[in-house]
């Protein structure tokens, strides 16, 4: 189960090294401008705030099994720690 | 594992951040968004394939850490003893620096990425306009040539 566990956080981060190697060659051409159109300024914000906001419960899961291990160190060390 | 979804939604959240800040049209900011979006799911698909797995349950309710039962020293009521109450020298030294990474993670994440990383996009962006602008003038720079009496 760990190594399952493992291996799939390993393809979300092979994932998103490729996008970020996509963003650092400038994959797409993109001008490093800023952008004046408004529309584009209300989409971008909402977008940010509910990626934010989708990812929080992922932190906070991961934060929850961290604080888990720290206060149950019995169960995952032999003897107990 | 939990270190590493953590490391993990950062990492998502910076790419983001990047993505959105100079995207000129309204469809790549939505397909960005939505790939990503995508992307940090993909741990979440496999889960829910695996059927009639123990941990599975387990981790999906958000597991909470057992807690002793104590008498508080002041008040002699029954409380649940809290982390901070075990001593730091009775950890083992893994969980000495388990316990330090844990602390330093949420530090940053309550106290900066959560109510300001959202609203780095819109400082980026300016950012990004006046070193591009920056950049565009030194290339003027080195195309004129510094001595224009070498023309001649």
């Amino acid at each position: 189960m760990l190594y399952t566990a493992i291996c799939v956080q390993g393809i979300v981060f092979v994932m998103l090294a490729c996008m970020s190697y996509g963003i650092y060659i400038n994959e797409e051409g993109q001008t490093y401008e800023f952008s004046h159109s408004f529309t584009v300024f209300f989409v971008k914000l909402p977008c940010t705030i509910a990626l934010h906001l989708l990812l929080y419960p992922e932190v906070a899961v991961g934060l929850d099994i961290m604080k888990f291990a720290n206060q149950n160190p019995g169960q995952f060390v032999r003897n107990g720690s | 594992m939990g270190l590493i979804q953590v490391l993990m939604a950062l990492f998502c959240e910076c790419i983001n951040i990047s993505l959105l800040t100079y995207q000129h049209t309204t469809d790549h900011c939505i397909i960005h968004f939505v790939a990503l979006e995508v992307i940090m799911d993909v741990s979440n698909f496999y889960a829910e394939a695996m059927m009639e797995n123990k941990l599975k349950e387990f981790v999906a309710e958000a597991p909470k850490p057992h807690r002793d039962m104590i008498e508080d020293p002041v008040t002699g009521e029954k409380r649940y003893k809290k982390g901070s109450e075990q001593k730091f020298g009775d950890r083992s030294c893994f969980h000495k620096l388990a316990r330090i990474v844990y602390k330093l993670t949420r530090c940053l994440y309550v106290g900066i990425v959560f109510y300001f990383v959202p609203f780095s996009t819109l400082f980026m962006q300016f950012g990004y306009s006046i070193s591009a602008g920056e950049k565009k003038a030194l290339e003027e720079a080195a195309a004129k040539p510094t001595h224009p009496e070498l023309l001649f």
